[in-house]
């Protein structure tokens, strides 16, 4: 899963980051609201981190056009301002979430998963398909009764696999979901993680998709 | 506790009785003397009345008189009592007159037989040495003349309770604005401080709320400042504290040892962050604007600026910035600023100019005094400001790249401010050949 992070200060920026990344996330970081839209015009990112004051251009005022251009990732306020008032334009100005700093990682992180939980429809916080289990808080996977031994890559490709179970997934967005920028990635990386997660779960699990990506499939128990 | 009320009271009551007194005083007297006229005029009317009778008719016919002149049908009707003389003998008496002679001359006279005093009219009869006195008892007359001034007086003593009452209300009303006046400033609070509406105040006041309102007006500023110092410091110590919480958090979970230390590192840089906005967060806050309105202020920017080039040695040897410093001979170049505002000033333009300035950087600061004013001149090697931006940078926590240099964003603010109540300006300028930024501040002299 693939955080944009928009934060001014550098320091808190970096801090962020590297907190997310502890939790498995590719987390990238833009420090005003120009560099933010160029970023999600460019790239896939599933979740944006958003703080408000931002040198130039606002935070509510680059979330208001991003929503006016069709912009649906989920978006998390993350900001010194804790007025009543602050929070409700923060979500009337289309964000899904308000965090007032300083907060906690792990509910950050927390909020982060209810966020990107609702985006893809689900209720339950633990994604199946079939007898293949993945529950991103506890960052645990398992295949029926047996938990499933994944690398951080590895969680996040079938993280953002499960996602949309039966439907294929673009490569680029499991590039995403499991790299950010300044990651090293060599041209066969995403192949061979695939690879190791059809060893791991079955060789059908997981279909390719000529042209397009990949596809799980839900399996036994569906 | 004075009351201005019992003042007016006492006042008023006392003066209105004082003249009310002499009033009643000259009015008894008058009224007494007028009374004393006319009883004589009666007296003497009624003398050559009976003198007429007593020549027309016969003596016996005197008899009659009681009736006539005993006091019937009028309480105004007095007593009168008279004796007939012919030569030495006493023809007639009449009224309780005594035996003795009522008097020796003719016309009014007083005389006293007895304990008893009389005023006495004497009349000749038209027989040869006949006299008549006709005479009333002073006593009498007295009762009559107290009669007659206290039925007068009575009306006036009445009014007295009216006329305390009166003044008791005119009292409590003309002091009505004072107390709609309290009531109107108990409606304020701290955070309600607006100014006393001063058209609907009576003249007698408006010095008292203007004076009041000048107050309030400074009060405001002060809580305002206060205010804004208390919001400024929660809102803008969430950056540090977030950074301190996640790189905490960050260094908790981390299993390596490396990132830990490094996590850490960034714990104890944000600490010296926070700190050092709440210095200077505290420092703008005890920029006093009392302080700056004090005549007896002076300070030498000369030695300002050298102490300010000498707290900042390691900071520009840190950078390998070459700080020079320009100041003329034998002037010590005094201006009308608190000493500790100008230190801190000094301080933090160089501050500035040195952590803006590249790594082995120049930063020129020089001093000049220019015909009663005082100039300070900072320059650095810096990227500079661009027009569009240099107001902005003097905004509070306004940083426009902190890449390049942290900090709390007040550095120039806090100059800007002391600029403010001193009464100095500041300009942002370019740099020598059009690099950099020179920052311009022009001071007053102290008169």
């Amino acid at each position: 899963m693939r955080i944009l992070i928009v934060e001014d200060d550098a320091r808190l920026g970096a801090g962020l980051k590297t907190g997310l990344c502890q939790d498995g996330y590719a987390a990238d970081l833009v420090r005003d609201a120009a560099a933010a839209e160029h970023a999600l015009r460019l790239e896939h990112f599933d979740l944006m981190v958003l703080d408000l004051g931002l040198p130039g251009r606002d935070g509510l005022a680059l979330l208001r056009d991003l929503r006016r251009d069709g912009f649906c990732l989920p978006v998390l306020i993350l900001t010194a301002r804790d007025a009543v008032a602050d929070r409700v334009e923060g979500l009337d100005a289309g964000a899904d979430d308000y965090l007032v700093k300083p907060c906690d990682l792990d509910e950050l992180n927390a909020r982060i998963r209810a966020l990107r939980r609702r985006s893809q429809g689900h209720a339950e916080s633990v994604l199946r398909a079939g007898d293949l289990a993945l529950d991103p808080a506890g960052r645990q996977a398992t295949l029926g009764d047996q938990p499933l031994c994944l690398s951080p890559r590895e969680h996040a490709l079938l993280e953002a696999l499960l996602g949309t179970p039966d439907q294929a997934v673009p490569r680029a967005r499991l590039q995403a979901a499991a790299y950010g920028w300044g990651d090293e990635v060599e041209s066969n990386a995403l192949e061979v993680h695939i690879h190791n997660l059809r060893r791991k779960l079955g060789k059908d699990r997981i279909q390719t998709v000529r042209g397009v990506g990949y596809r799980l499939v839900s399996g036994p128990g569906a | 506790m004075t009351s201005i009320r019992h003042r007016l009271l006492l006042l008023l009551l006392g003066s209105w009785t004082t003249v009310w007194l002499a009033v009643a005083v000259i009015t008894l007297d008058r009224s007494s003397h007028e009374v004393e006229e006319l009883l004589d005029a009666q007296l003497a009317q009624t003398a050559r009345v009976l003198s007429q009778i007593t020549r027309v008719g016969n003596l016996p016919d005197l008899e009659g008189l009681p009736q006539v002149l005993s006091p019937l049908d009028h309480h105004y009707e007095s007593k009168i009592s008279f004796q007939l003389w012919r030569g030495e003998v006493l023809l007639s008496t009449f009224g309780g007159a005594p035996q003795g002679p009522l008097g020796e001359t003719l016309g009014f006279s007083d005389h006293e037989i007895g304990d008893t005093k009389w005023r006495v009219y004497g009349l000749a009869t038209g027989e040869p040495d006949g006299k008549l006195f006709v005479a009333q008892s002073y006593a009498i007359r007295r009762e009559l003349v107290e009669f007659l001034t206290v039925h007068a007086l009575q009306p006036i003593l009445w009014s007295l309770p009216l006329t305390v009452l009166l003044i008791w209300f005119a009292v409590t009303d003309g002091l009505r604005p004072l107390s709609r006046l309290a009531d109107d400033i108990r409606r304020r609070s701290a955070a309600r401080l607006l100014p006393i509406d001063e058209a609907a105040v009576p003249a007698e006041i408006q010095p008292l709320t203007n004076a009041l309102n000048r107050l309030l007006g400074q009060l405001d500023q002060a809580l305002l400042a206060e205010r804004r110092f208390a919001s400024d410091a929660s809102h803008e110590l969430r950056t540090p504290l977030a950074v301190i919480r996640t790189y905490a958090q960050i260094a908790k979970r981390s299993k390596d040892p490396a990132e830990r230390t490094e996590a850490l590192q960034d714990v104890i840089s944000g600490v010296d962050r926070a700190a050092h906005l709440c210095s200077q967060l505290l420092v703008l806050a005890r920029l006093d604007p009392e302080a700056a309105e004090s005549v007896h202020r002076r300070a030498s920017l000369a030695d300002a600026v050298a102490q300010a080039v000498e707290d900042k040695q390691v900071a520009a040897r840190v950078k390998a910035a070459a700080v020079t410093d320009a100041l003329p001979k034998g002037d010590r170049c005094e201006v009308a600023v608190d000493p500790s505002a100008l230190g801190v000033l000094a301080s933090n333009l160089l501050d500035n100019a040195i952590k803006y300035t590249p790594e082995g950087g120049r930063v020129r600061i020089g001093v000049m005094s220019l015909g009663g004013r005082v100039v300070l001149q900072v320059v650095d090697s810096g990227p500079g400001i661009p027009a569009v931006d240099r107001a902005r940078v003097l905004e509070r926590f306004y940083r426009r790249d902190e890449t390049s240099a942290p900090g709390a964003g007040l550095g120039l603010s806090i100059v800007q401010r002391i600029c403010e109540l001193y009464g100095a300006e500041i300009s942002l300028l370019d740099g020598d050949n059009g690099r950099g930024l020179c920052v311009e501040v022009t001071f007053r002299s102290p008169t």
